[in-house]
């Protein structure tokens, strides 16, 4: 994995660090993966110019706060283009609270990502992977779902 | 992999859809289920009409999905290389979020050549059961799937290795079995 972006924002005297990080092969999925065994975690692959990606970020935002000191953990990978990065999906990040750790999509085989976690996945977000503490997938979720669905399926792990 | 659902015939005032039998998942080798519309452009399009066409791509399109829009021109191209070979192009647009006034205004600006098709009720998409856009479907006049997947590799037209749609139309005009009859690629989903 690549870190390509590292920036601090300056809200109100509060420094938040909001750090990028590229995803470039199945390799970097499973990596995730392995980091975030022992807890319940999702990965949710989004875009900036998804509407109900758009529509249900705010969801997953609020699952994230209220159950990441409940051994949760949620990765956002956005599809955002390259050249986009900075100008449109940092400052979404921004506007939706998200300061922690998270990744974009740059890779020449995305075919073997879509295979890797699911392979009745071929291609369309929002895209939703649900693992449970031991890292086995219980539930791949394709399109817009709210706050309550996903709060219920990942109660059902925790 | 069969997947009974039952479809009821519907109709429209404007665009009728008059179509028949079990849904069910199409891969290369299946046959699709013919479907007949009576389009906002005035014109009635059915698959089974198609006798005389060398193949029938079927195009799962969008007027906004980036990942779409970053086709126009190819698309363009392709039909224009593949037209004159007998090969008949649809999109199907099946995004409830997108209006028939929308559609038309995106198709006048992209200058497309080849007709847009609005698949009310997700019914073409649902007979297809296709996800997102772009997702393409490459049929012979009997109706059997023989590729479906994406257009090429990539979003940006430098960086494309490898062009699977017009490799299996290349295939299929020379009579051959398509090699790479099913891909994947990142789009948006469809809107139902």
């Amino acid at each position: 994995m690549k870190k390509i972006f590292f920036i601090l924002i300056l809200i109100s005297n509060i420094s938040v660090s909001q750090e990028i990080v590229s995803i470039n092969n199945v390799n970097d999925i499973a990596n995730i993966k392995n980091e975030n065994k022992g807890k319940v975690f999702a990965i949710n692959f989004w875009a900036s110019w998804c509407k109900p990606c758009v529509n249900e970020f705010p969801a997953l935002v609020k699952l994230n706060k209220n159950y990441k000191d409940k051994n949760f953990n949620l990765i956002f990978i956005s599809l955002d283009f390259k050249e986009e990065v900075e100008t449109k999906l940092l400052p979404f990040l921004k506007s939706n609270d998200v300061d922690y750790i998270s990744y974009y999509l740059d890779t020449n085989s995305p075919e073997e990502i879509m295979d890797y976690l699911d392979k009745k996945w071929d291609g369309g977000i929002p895209a939703t992977f649900i693992f449970d503490k031991s890292g086995n997938l219980q539930n791949f979720i394709l399109g817009e779902r709210n706050y309550e669905f996903f709060e219920k399926e990942i109660k059902k792990l925790i | 992999m069969k997947n009974q659902k039952f479809l009821i015939p519907v109709f429209f005032i404007l665009f009728s859809f008059i179509l028949s039998g079990n849904l069910y998942s199409i891969e290369p080798g299946d046959k699709a289920k013919d479907f007949k519309v009576v389009n906002f452009d005035g014109k009635t399009y059915q698959l089974s009409d198609q006798k005389d066409a060398a193949a029938i791509v079927i195009m799962f399109w969008s007027t906004e999905c980036p990942f779409v829009q970053a086709y126009n021109d190819r698309v363009v191209s392709l039909v224009n290389a593949y037209q004159s070979k007998n090969v008949v192009f649809w999109g199907i647009n099946s995004n409830n979020t997108e209006s028939i006034d929308r559609i038309q205004e995106h198709y006048a600006d992209k200058k497309y050549n080849f007709p847009m098709i609005k698949d009310k009720n997700n019914a073409i998409a649902d007979m297809f059961e296709a996800t997102r856009t772009p997702e393409v479907f490459v049929l012979d006049k009997n109706l059997t799937v023989l590729y479906h997947g994406r257009i090429d590799d990539s979003r940006v037209p430098d960086e494309v290795k490898s062009t699977d749609l017009k490799n299996a139309l290349d295939e299929i005009l020379s009579g051959k079995e398509v090699s790479g009859k099913i891909t994947k690629q990142f789009g948006c989903t469809i809107k139902r």
